[in-house]
């Protein structure tokens, strides 16, 4: 069987053993996920990193006794991630800069269209950015992380009814956050309506 | 912007929006260096892993070689704790009527009266 098709659990035990293409594979796989995670919390590209490196060490030192225990891989990782930045937004008492949404050029778009693509990937980053803690990270497990509701209330400590009532209240809140951009969004809106929004 | 309690629910054009945010929000790309930095993050952990297991390999070697002679050490002390018990088992013998009159009058008389007269 080859790395890719190989599921994350063999991966893990693998990379346990001390298998570097396994842990190279499962880095390939999750690091982006995990950062997004951290990015999302913490608002600050430095503490996201190091919040995912601190992610991915924790990694390898259960890697070795990691078992499933009914839950998906993916699942216990944004877990710790998530965990560790709670500890780190409850150490610093929340006083990390925090940064403007970054920035994600289309590389099939021309310069124009990648510039106009920047405007308004920055402009959702910012809506993100903006909502209270707890709704930001409901939409970060379930919009972003595509987590299942019932697993991302399990990694919230919330009930899946909570969990539900909170996306329902961040999405109204990027409701009225993007409204002035709905038209571009479905591809037809002029730059000054995204530059109104930020 | 302060979201209204009373904020009204998502029309279905809306929650389209809401999703083709979400979905553009999705692409969220670290760099190659924090890849590379957390596989080397790896290299480092198994590195020291192997390093205390060849150091904890090493002690439980020397330990192995020594473990006759810390069993017989063991026994030995264990040995002597036996004897030692046994022995101190029958030093309370009774005493005799003339020893117990002569620790008797041990107690009762001064030190000096005893040296005088001999008795000590």
């Amino acid at each position: 069987m080859s790395n890719a098709e190989e599921n994350d659990e063999a991966l893990v035990r693998r990379a346990g053993a001390g298998d570097r293409a396994a842990a190279a594979m499962l880095i390939e796989r999750h690091t982006n996920r995990v950062y997004a995670v951290c990015y999302r919390m913490l608002k600050n590209s430095a503490a996201a990193e190091d919040a995912s490196q601190e992610t991915f060490l924790r990694l390898w030192k259960h890697a070795d006794r990691w078992k499933p225990q009914g839950a998906k891989f993916e699942t216990w990782l944004t877990r710790v991630a998530m965990n560790l930045c709670l500890d780190q937004l409850r150490k610093r008492g929340r006083e990390l800069p925090e940064e403007e949404g970054p920035e994600m050029p289309d590389p099939a778009a021309g310069p124009d269209d990648a510039l106009f693509s920047n405007e308004r990937a920055r402009a959702i980053e910012q809506a993100i950015h903006m909502l209270p803690d707890r709704q930001r990270i409901a939409v970060t497990l379930c919009h972003l992380q595509e987590l299942s509701n019932i697993e991302a209330a399990d990694i919230m400590n919330i009930s899946v009814d909570a969990m539900e009532s909170l996306l329902a209240r961040a999405r109204r809140n990027l409701r009225d956050r993007l409204a002035p951009m709905q038209h571009h969004l479905t591809g037809t809106m002029s730059h000054d309506a995204i530059s109104n929004i930020s | 912007m302060t979201q209204s309690p009373t904020s009204p629910e998502l029309t279905p054009e809306e929650e389209a929006l809401i999703d083709a945010a979400l979905k553009e929000a999705r692409m969220l790309e670290t760099s190659e260096a924090l890849k590379r930095t957390l596989l080397e993050d790896f290299d480092d952990f198994h590195r020291r892993k192997r390093q205390a297991s060849a150091a904890f390999g090493g002690l439980e070697k020397m330990f192995g070689r020594f473990r006759y002679a810390a069993a017989g050490a063991f026994a030995s002390i264990a040995a002597f704790g036996a004897v030692t018990g046994v022995i101190t088992a029958n030093v309370s013998t009774a005493l005799s009527p003339e020893e117990e009159l002569y620790l008797y009058a041990e107690d009762i008389l001064p030190d000096a009266l005893l040296d005088e007269e001999g008795v000590g």
